[in-house]
């Protein structure tokens, strides 16, 4: 593994350790920082909207986003002091009571809260509820209920742009199972991967993870790059997808469901963990099948809507138009009636 | 003797019932039609193009549910014509129709006039002006349905691809 790159340059001047939450937050985003978990969502906005919300708890998310991909955990044995002050930097900002930086229950980083739970924990309403002990609405955030949770790539990154002055332009990156720093903006092609993968990769981990295509980067995002999976088999209905799924739902009735383009609303109870396709003995791609289910059905759901106000605009012009007709005959009726005044 | 008076007396008894169940649910028949023109006109695209020769989608979905033709809807697609066979049984019937282009008009602003004349030819009120003022199309509201197109004497009404859904 090699370590960091060019750690002496500094874009910016180290803010002290008395600087404002305002200032602090404008460093954040100065420095070019997101969600590096995977969401990608920009760190600013989302402190800001957990200072709106009032937010008591900051979680620093180290549990692994899915089994192999191990970046965090190598973040976290190098770099658990950055971790832990960027969290603290955090908690400073939003005025937030509790704070816990999460690892996996078998890691022994100092100060981290171990987590007892199986995978999927870094799951988000997962963590929340197991440490706070609050519910989070199937379809809303954890700032629904008062928590900012970030993951600890993103917290090493707040530490570097505040105390040290750099902006995001480094990750640590799980590639093809080495965890390696590697420079934001890095070709996909030129990172060390066993053989040439000239059809693309796969970034974001072999379960959860999508394939993109080969002239791909490495984003602030990116925390995992892989040669695509090997090709997969036809469905056998082993069942075995669903004794996996930590959601009770039957990922192969979704499967069959995508391969007859059907709709099926239980797919938006999908937590997108992969379990199911880590349990697949044919190596179906299943996430990314029901991701596709959600696209079309999102997509479908918009046609009706418009398709909905289209009829309500069509039958409310139709009725004006019948309105003024009738209108302009009573006039001409009343017209006739009465005899002309020279 | 006997069983001639009791089996008249059963078909008496059922032709009264037979009777009476035909005139309550007589009323309800023509609930029955309305509810499958209102499934049909769910399915359609709402655009109130008249591409299929009527004067709107409902219109259209009316004719369907007399019998007419299932791939007369151009802006449709051939995902509704399959809904319609399912939702009609009609399955059996093999028709061919493009995909949509999935379209709305645009006004050059340059070249518009201000006649207003596009404005009355909008099935969905979906283009503001004024007489002698520039006139817009609001893309949220245009179904792409180029009725528009037309009554423009400058021709300044393009088709552009539909912004993202």
């Amino acid at each position: 593994m090699s370590d960091e790159l060019g750690a002496e340059d500094a874009e910016f001047t180290p803010l002290p350790p008395e600087a404002g939450a305002a200032a602090v937050i404008e460093r954040i985003e100065a420095a070019g920082i997101v969600g590096m978990g995977g969401g990608a969502y920009p760190t600013a906005r989302k402190i800001r909207e957990a200072i709106a919300a009032d937010a008591d708890w900051v979680i620093g998310n180290g549990m692994a986003s899915e089994p192999g991909v191990t970046a965090d955990a190598t973040l976290l044995r190098d770099h658990a002091d950055e971790v832990r002050t960027g969290l603290d930097i955090v908690a400073r900002c939003t005025g937030a009571a509790h704070t816990a930086l999460a690892v996996p229950i078998d890691s022994d980083v100092r100060g981290g809260t171990p987590v007892g739970l199986s995978y999927p924990a870094g799951d988000e309403k997962r963590l929340v509820a197991h440490l706070t002990g609050r519910e989070v609405p199937a379809t809303g955030y954890a700032s629904d209920v008062g928590v900012l949770v970030l993951n600890v790539s993103t917290l090493f990154a707040i530490h570097d742009a505040v105390i040290r002055g750099r902006a995001l332009r480094q990750r640590i990156v799980t590639v093809a199972g080495t965890d390696r720093w590697v420079a934001i903006g890095t070709p996909l092609a030129d990172l060390p991967l066993p053989g040439a993968a000239t059809e693309g990769y796969r970034v974001q981990g072999e379960l959860t993870g999508r394939d993109v295509a080969s002239d791909a980067a490495v984003a602030p995002s990116t925390f995992s790059v892989e040669v695509p999976r090997p090709t997969s088999w036809a469905c056998i209905r082993c069942g075995w997808c669903a004794s996996a799924c930590p959601e009770g739902l039957a990922p192969e009735r979704l499967h069959r469901a995508f391969e007859a383009d059907a709709a099926d609303a239980a797919v938006f109870d999908c937590i997108e963990c992969g379990a199911c396709t880590a349990a697949c003995p044919s190596q179906l791609d299943l996430v990314n099948e029901f991701r596709a289910i959600k696209t079309r059905m999102r997509r479908e759901q918009l046609a009706r809507e418009q398709a909905e106000r289209a009829r309500q605009r069509s039958a409310a012009r139709t009725e004006r138009l019948a309105r003024a007709a009738h209108e302009r005959d009573r006039q001409r009726a009343e017209r006739m009636e009465k005899p002309r005044q020279w | 003797m006997t069983a001639a008076l009791v089996l008249g007396g059963m078909g008496l008894a059922l032709a009264a019932l037979l009777s009476l169940a035909r005139r309550l649910l007589a009323s309800r028949e023509a609930d029955t039609a309305d509810e499958i023109v209102n499934a049909i006109d769910a399915l359609l695209p709402q655009s109130q193009c008249a591409q299929c020769g009527y004067p709107g989608c409902r219109p259209y979905a009316q004719a369907v549910a007399d019998g007419e033709r299932l791939d007369l809807c151009p802006p449709g697609g051939p995902e509704t014509v399959i809904k319609l066979k399912s939702l009609l049984g009609r399955e059996s019937e093999t028709e061919t129709v493009a995909e949509p282009p999935g379209q709305v008009a645009r006004i050059v602003a340059k070249d518009c006039i201000g006649c207003a004349l596009c404005l009355d030819a909008c099935p969905v009120d979906a283009i503001v002006g004024a007489p002698t003022y520039l006139h817009a199309v609001i893309e949220e509201h245009c179904t792409g349905c180029e009725l528009c197109l037309p009554p423009c004497p400058v021709d300044c009404i393009e088709l552009v691809a539909c912004p993202t859904n």
